[in-house]
């Protein structure tokens, strides 16, 4: 009986941290997109673009320790360069700025999408 | 490397809990649904300890899904007997009242030399002395012999048994074990009285057995059995 209510205290203890991990991914993928779209908006204007690229820093690294402990460290090492790379670019007049707030997108989208349960993520 | 180490660290002790929430059974003991379990968490474990880029708690999350997976089913196995059937199989006689039984070896996939092998590793060298024989759902075969091919017993040759029960260790490598003593109802004094009355002492002893009915064995340190 002890061991039934150990596996039904780790059951309730699995379904939080999914349901946490689910929560925080999902989170955190809006926040960078919301970040980087205001990068992209800035760059486009002209104004105070390093402003929100050091925002989306900040943001990120809070949001990527956490990101850390569920997603494979790679693609958060991926994020966290291209965010690095931004400061260069934000001063420039190139695409390449452009090009790279696109890979953000679609890298934390792919952590996204990861984590929706749906046959690709299963299968 | 030093992540590596400590990754190890942590996956052994999860490893650990987890096999030690499913329960204590031997390998060979195990039920189908038990072994694969045990294969599985020893396979899990070792992709966060090898691969630093997945993170530990994949790994743990894991262990102990199959931890969990386990134990409810051993508890539905308990409780339902249709569930038990479906998840542990049945046994199988495989020889009934010295008949063996060719369909229920086929089922098992059993070839007669497997048969005379199991007997075998029972002791069992004559087929013939065989009343009954079942496989067990854990791959074991269980033999009962024609009684008249049963050892005798002191009972069957009417010798009265000298009453004896389980012995426990209660000195080992010159140290009173405290949890035997307690369990056989007796005090280190009285342990002692017996070492004094063969005139030896605690520190020289390797190991004291003694059950309940003050049946006793001892091994002194550095001296033949």
């Amino acid at each position: 009986m002890s061991r039934l209510i150990i596996a039904i205290i780790l059951a309730v203890a699995l379904i939080a941290l999914s349901g946490f991990s689910y929560y925080f991914v999902n989170n955190a993928y809006k926040t960078v997109s919301d970040n980087i779209e205001l990068c992209k908006k800035a760059f486009l204007s002209g104004e105070n673009t390093v402003n929100a690229c050091q925002n989306a820093k900040d943001d990120w690294e809070k949001k990527g320790k956490i990101l850390d402990l569920f997603t494979p460290h790679s693609i958060t090492d991926e994020i966290s360069e291209s965010l690095a790379r931004l400061y260069p670019l934000a001063e420039t007049e190139s695409d390449e700025f452009l090009a790279e707030c696109a890979k953000i997108k679609q890298k934390v989208k792919i952590i996204k999408r990861d984590f929706q349960i749906n046959l690709r993520s299963i299968f | 490397m030093n992540i590596i180490l400590i990754r190890t660290i942590i996956m052994y002790l999860f490893v650990t809990i987890g096999i030690r929430l499913m329960g204590k059974r031997q390998i060979g003991d195990m039920q189908p649904n038990e072994l694969v379990v045990t294969f599985l968490i020893s396979e899990v474990a070792t992709i966060p300890m090898q691969d630093v880029e997945q993170p530990v708690i994949n790994g743990i999350a894991a262990i102990f899904v199959l931890v969990v997976i386990e134990i409810i089913i051993s508890v539905l196995t308990m409780k339902s007997i249709k569930f038990r059937k479906i998840m542990n199989g049945q046994s199988k006689v495989i020889i009934k009242n010295g008949q063996i039984d060719e369909q229920a070896m086929k089922k098992v996939r059993m070839t007669a030399v497997d048969l005379i092998e199991m007997l075998r590793d029972r002791d069992v060298f004559d087929i013939s002395t065989v009343a009954y024989a079942v496989l067990e759902v854990d791959g074991t075969l269980t033999v009962m012999l024609n009684p008249a091919d049963q050892p005798a017993t002191l009972k069957d040759i009417k010798i009265k048994a000298k009453k004896s029960g389980i012995q426990l260790p209660v000195i080992t490598d010159g140290k009173f074990i405290e949890e035997s003593i307690s369990a056989l109802g007796i005090t280190k004094n009285d342990v002692n009285k017996r070492l004094k009355s063969k005139n030896k002492s605690v520190d020289k002893i390797f190991l004291m057995t003694l059950d309940r009915y003050g049946n006793y064995n001892l091994i002194e340190k550095g001296k033949k059995i």
